[in-house]
């Protein structure tokens, strides 16, 4: 998919997305299967905990690809809705619950850049406010954890193909237009983007993140 | 069976796959276990990438509005809980002194205030007889005049309009326009929230289509959020018994 997002001055050598060393993300809890089904099942108790589970998640993502925090409230009230509107569609059997959710955000993220014709901005340091609230001592934690993992696995991948999946995941740029920006072949964006994707599974397979949730 | 599309996935899960390559991969996964199994993993991949940045919170308002949205579009809408009423607290009508001539010299200088703050006057001030709804922007306009903060409500599947004025001295007021009839035996309740603690009661009105403003026994200072919710009639509730059908920030109001 072709996203016609302006390319800006090119910048191989730039790191896009400088990660937390703070307070991570991850909100993944054992009775994940459990709150599917009430989820899937219409109740609202559901919806509540997904979201309080995984809005700031999402919310933090939307940030980061709009860099305008009232676009990514939008955002991310459309992407709960429509999620809870069409739960039907979740399967858990192809994907986390998490990983569905991303993806509804991430899609309207880029749906709502292509429809104000506004480039994605990448630099999610300039507007990061407070780290995540979580009264849960253990969580806090378990989360620290699992976010030094997907850092630390991040970290394992050679720059350029940790940048090309960054322009890919968070600016939303097609593979014509990543080559253009890093000045390399359109071959070579395909091969760092499977290469580097093959990496991550493999590092981040072992670190069994849907076990704890 | 089609060609293995493992290699194709990580592009897959991005969205980088044209219109023709994405049928290809789906066609395939369809009656592909292994490939749909390593979709999933990838996909599961692509999931876990923003795990590692740095976490924002979203407002609180936000779930509010989240909850409010989805309970107007449930098919299983939460059920009323009756409890003991609280005493109503009262809401005082504010006289106006802002009548005549000088209205419309005021409306006029409100219009361009109120453009700023993203509300349009100009199709109401060309109408001959004012309406509820320019009563409304005429009320909010003055406020603005006035001095005050003022923080609409999103109007909401109850066609609400409803802002909050806070005058320069602190004082809290409730700007209410035309807005649906809560319903037979009912009120729309007006709750502060700060944090996780227990909604408080700001007080109790009722929709129609004639626009007035109130003043609040309570300031809405130090609180994040406010929400309102229909309730039991005349006297509200102590805590919500509804999802809320408005809410907005006020943390900076």
């Amino acid at each position: 998919m072709s996203l016609h997002v302006p390319v800006r001055s090119p910048s191989p050598c730039h790191l896009l997305i400088p990660y937390s060393e703070g307070s991570p993300l991850a909100r993944d809890w054992s009775d994940d299967q459990r709150l599917i089904g009430e989820f899937q099942q219409g109740n609202e108790a559901a919806l509540e905990s997904v979201y309080d589970r995984y809005a700031t998640l999402a919310y933090t993502l939307a940030r980061t690809i709009l860099a305008d925090s009232q676009a990514a409230e939008d955002v991310v009230q459309e992407a709960f809705l429509s999620a809870w509107r069409n739960s039907e569609r979740f399967d858990p059997a192809r994907s986390s619950l998490r990983s569905w959710l991303m993806t509804i955000v991430r899609r309207r993220c880029f749906d709502r850049l292509r429809g104000m014709s506004v480039r994605p901005q990448l630099d999610p340091e300039a507007d990061v406010a407070e780290g995540a609230g979580s009264s849960d001592v253990w969580r806090e934690v378990e989360d620290a954890l699992t976010a030094q993992h997907v850092r630390s696995a991040l970290a394992q991948l050679p720059i350029e193909q940790r940048q090309t999946i960054e322009f890919a995941y968070y600016g939303g740029l097609s593979q014509t237009e990543i080559a253009e920006r890093m000045q390399v072949p359109l071959g070579t964006v395909k091969g760092r983007i499977r290469i580097g994707f093959d990496k991550l599974r493999g590092l981040l397979a072992n670190l069994e993140l849907d076990a704890l949730g | 069976m089609t060609e293995h599309v493992g290699d194709l996935l990580p592009e897959y899960v991005l969205d980088l796959l044209d219109e023709e390559e994405r049928r290809q991969v789906e066609d395939h996964l369809s009656s592909c276990a292994d490939c749909s199994s390593r979709a999933a993993e990838t996909e599961d991949t692509a999931g876990k990438l923003p795990l590692a940045l740095r976490p924002i919170d979203p407002p609180p308002a936000l779930r509010s509005r989240v909850m409010a949205a989805a309970a107007q579009t449930s098919e299983h809408p939460s059920r009323a809980a009756v409890q003991t009423p609280p005493p109503p607290i009262q809401l005082r009508p504010r006289p106006r002194s802002w009548t005549g001539p000088r209205v419309m010299a005021l409306v006029a200088a409100a219009a361009v205030i109120l453009f700023v703050v993203g509300v349009s006057l100009g199709r109401e001030l060309q109408r001959p007889k004012t309406s509820a709804m320019a009563s409304y922007r005429q009320l909010v306009g003055t406020s603005v005049l006035h001095g005050d903060r003022i923080r609409s409500f999103p109007t909401g599947s109850v066609g609400a309009h409803v802002a909050l004025a806070v005058s320069p001295h602190g004082a809290s007021s409730l700007i209410v326009g035309p807005t649906r009839p809560a319903g037979a035996q009912r009120v729309y309740q007006l709750w502060f929230i700060h944090g996780r603690r227990p909604p408080v009661s700001a007080g109790i009105f009722l929709g129609g289509s004639v626009a007035h403003r109130m003043s609040l026994a309570r300031s809405v200072s130090g609180f994040q959020t406010a929400a309102v919710t229909v309730e039991p009639g005349p006297r509200g509730s102590r805590q919500p018994t509804t999802k809320p059908i408005l809410a907005t920030s006020v943390a900076h109001l």
